[in-house]
């Protein structure tokens, strides 16, 4: 049994749990009947009186409670959760499609790529992406057609990371370069692309797997820190309540759920509050799991 | 691999029930936007001769227009603060929860591998929202008032909440540096002499395998001061810190005509001022961490 628990990756298993707790919240709307997560709801009338919204959790049928038009926070967690793993997902994705191969081809050939991979990847790393990333899209946004705001975002985020993991997948595969078995294949005359592709890509697959799970983490904490500064994907619209006009989120995204109605935490803490622990538990989550794979990886390494 | 998140990742895109379309092709009028490079280059021009003439006109929330040159030092001084108090506190922390990775006390050891990773797991956001509802909660429950909670900018301010949100990630970053640094020393027969003449653990891991591992924590300080740097705006603007952060809201930005549509950006001036001190800052924190780390390994007492 001892030996069991010592065997027993805790991060993995930790990351899985948490991970499996957020993926029961995505399918809620898939098996449960709840309400659409974009039906304004104005007042409930209850008890000979009328309610306003926001609905506290647990009240009125609301298990989460609503938001400030009265759309229910359970769908719109749920849905806005899809949001903000396809976002982070495509621009790691993105990210790697760009880094990788640059990194590889620049920690391969060790040429002044490799040189000017790093003097960027300083550079970048001097500035808080927050800031860059802001003063970037603000300005590329009037370069660009509205409708391309969210290819924009996820560009833009993608294309900050790009410099710091390309670095570290060129610094990876300089280490692999020396080994024994590269100078091998070279000596029996192997092309560069058939020894990168056999030979070095095989070796780094752990590192960069652990990297990328470490680089979505990043993602969504870049996108909560944005939304902090009313960055987001969506827009907002104006929705009469009673006699009071209340400025809300169109698209249901955990980030920009928590970034528009964070005033609102003293009054109607949940609504801003779901989001960010959602979010906060995401991110913790890819994180323990990022931590599980770097301890599989150097167990297998050892052998 | 590759293939298969972006395969995901759309899906989950194209499965939303509703806002992707309308997000793609919003309703409305039709919106005429505009780059003007003239317009930019005029932007930094008046911004540097807002500086000379200590003049730098900043827009408010409210519309109202002010010469933000008199309250920037006072802003750096409230962000200095709070960053050197954190520094002050996550360094020795970080060093602590490190040196408890390689301590022979199993729950110590387990303590020292969990909080690292949850310090930097748990980001600035969700700890300062997490503080804030618990602190909400408690006050409407038990009518106890745990740590301020901030409404209007100045009318309260607690150290406390940005304290814990800002130490967490450097003070993780450095335990789990320091942790494998120790981790490679821990071993070494120098270490296994110390133990055998019957020095105490602390004495141990402080003195003889900190002393090697000392160089390699220093190169990641550059790292976890600019995380903090960056989290500093985040965590000064969710707890309303009279800070550097109260400038870089959005801005009114270079725009020749919006039609109706105002995109926000952070105004270039604010950009270009803050970006060249925090690469000044940088700059200064590498040369000086690289160079207590040649000392260190120049004078490599217990390597030597």
């Amino acid at each position: 049994m001892k030996g069991i628990l010592r065997r027993t990756n805790w991060p993995t298993v930790v990351g899985l749990l948490l991970l499996a707790c957020i993926a029961v919240l995505l399918l809620v709307p898939s098996v449960f009947p709840v309400r659409p997560p974009d039906q304004v709801q104005v007042g409930i009338e209850a008890g000979g009186t009328v309610h306003r919204p926001p609905f506290a959790p647990g009240t009125l049928g609301y298990p989460l409670g609503s938001d400030l038009a009265g759309r229910d926070m359970l769908s719109r967690l749920a849905v806005g959760g899809r949001y903000t793993l396809g976002i982070s997902l495509l621009v790691v994705a993105l990210r790697a499609a760009v880094a990788v191969p640059l990194g590889l081809f620049a920690g391969w050939n060790r040429n002044w790529l490799a040189a000017a991979l790093m003097t960027l990847s300083t550079a970048v790393s001097s500035i808080p992406s927050l800031v860059l990333i802001v003063f970037l899209l603000g300005t590329l946004s009037q370069v660009f057609r509205i409708s391309w705001r969210l290819p924009l975002y996820c560009a833009v985020i993608a294309a900050i990371g790009v410099p710091r993991l390309a670095h570290q997948v060129a610094e990876l595969t300089a280490a692999v370069r020396s080994q024994p078995f590269v100078e091998g294949a070279i000596a029996v005359g192997a092309t560069s692309g058939r020894i990168v592709k056999r030979h070095v890509l095989p070796v780094l697959r752990g590192d960069i797997a652990v990297a990328l799970a470490t680089e979505v983490a990043w993602v969504m904490v870049i996108m909560g820190q944005l939304a902090v500064f009313d960055v987001f994907i969506g827009d907002t619209t104006l929705v009469i309540v009673g006699n009071r006009p209340v400025t809300v989120e169109v698209i249901p995204e955990w980030s920009q759920m928590m970034g528009l109605n964070r005033h609102e935490v003293r009054l109607h803490p949940w609504i801003p509050g779901f989001p960010a622990i959602l979010l906060g538990l995401t991110v913790t989550a890819v994180h323990f799991l990022a931590e599980g794979l770097r301890r599989t990886w150097s167990r297998r390494r050892a052998g | 691999m590759l293939w298969v998140v972006l395969v995901v990742s759309t899906v989950l895109l194209l499965l939303l029930p509703t806002g992707l379309e309308r997000e793609l092709h919003p309703p409305g009028v039709p919106v005429v936007t505009g780059w003007s490079g003239a317009a930019y280059g005029q932007g930094i021009s008046d911004f540097l001769n807002g500086v000379a003439a200590r003049d730098l006109p900043y827009v408010q929330d409210d519309g109202r227009v002010i010469n933000f040159f008199p309250y920037l030092a006072n802003s750096w001084w409230n962000s200095f603060r709070l960053f050197a108090a954190v520094v002050g506190i996550a360094l020795p922390l970080g060093l602590v929860l490190g040196a408890l990775f390689v301590a022979r006390a199993r729950w110590l050891r387990a303590a020292g591998s969990v909080l690292p990773i949850l310090g930097q797991a748990l980001p600035d956001f969700f700890l300062v929202m997490l503080a804030h509802t618990i602190a909400i909660w408690a006050y409407r429950v038990y009518g106890v008032r745990l740590w301020p909670v901030l409404a209007e900018p100045g009318v309260e301010r607690g150290w406390l909440v940005p304290m814990i949100a800002l130490v967490a990630f450097p003070a993780g970053y450095l335990a789990r540096l320091t942790a494998a640094s120790l981790d490679e020393v821990i071993h070494s027969d120098y270490i296994r002499t110390a133990r055998a003449k019957g020095l105490p653990e602390w004495r141990v891991i402080g003195r003889h395998a900190l002393a090697s591992a000392w160089p390699r924590i220093l190169s990641g300080l550059p790292t976890a001061l600019n995380m903090t740097l960056s989290g500093l705006v985040v965590v000064e603007r969710l707890t309303v810190w009279p800070g550097l952060a109260r400038w870089l809201v959005p801005q009114e930005s270079f725009l020749i005509d919006s039609g109706g549509f105002q995109i926000t950006g952070i105004g270039p001036p604010i950009v270009a001022l803050t970006g060249a001190l925090f690469i000044t800052w940088f700059v200064l924190v590498d040369a000086l961490t690289r160079s207590i780390a040649i000392v260190g390994l120049k004078g490599g007492s217990a390597l030597s």
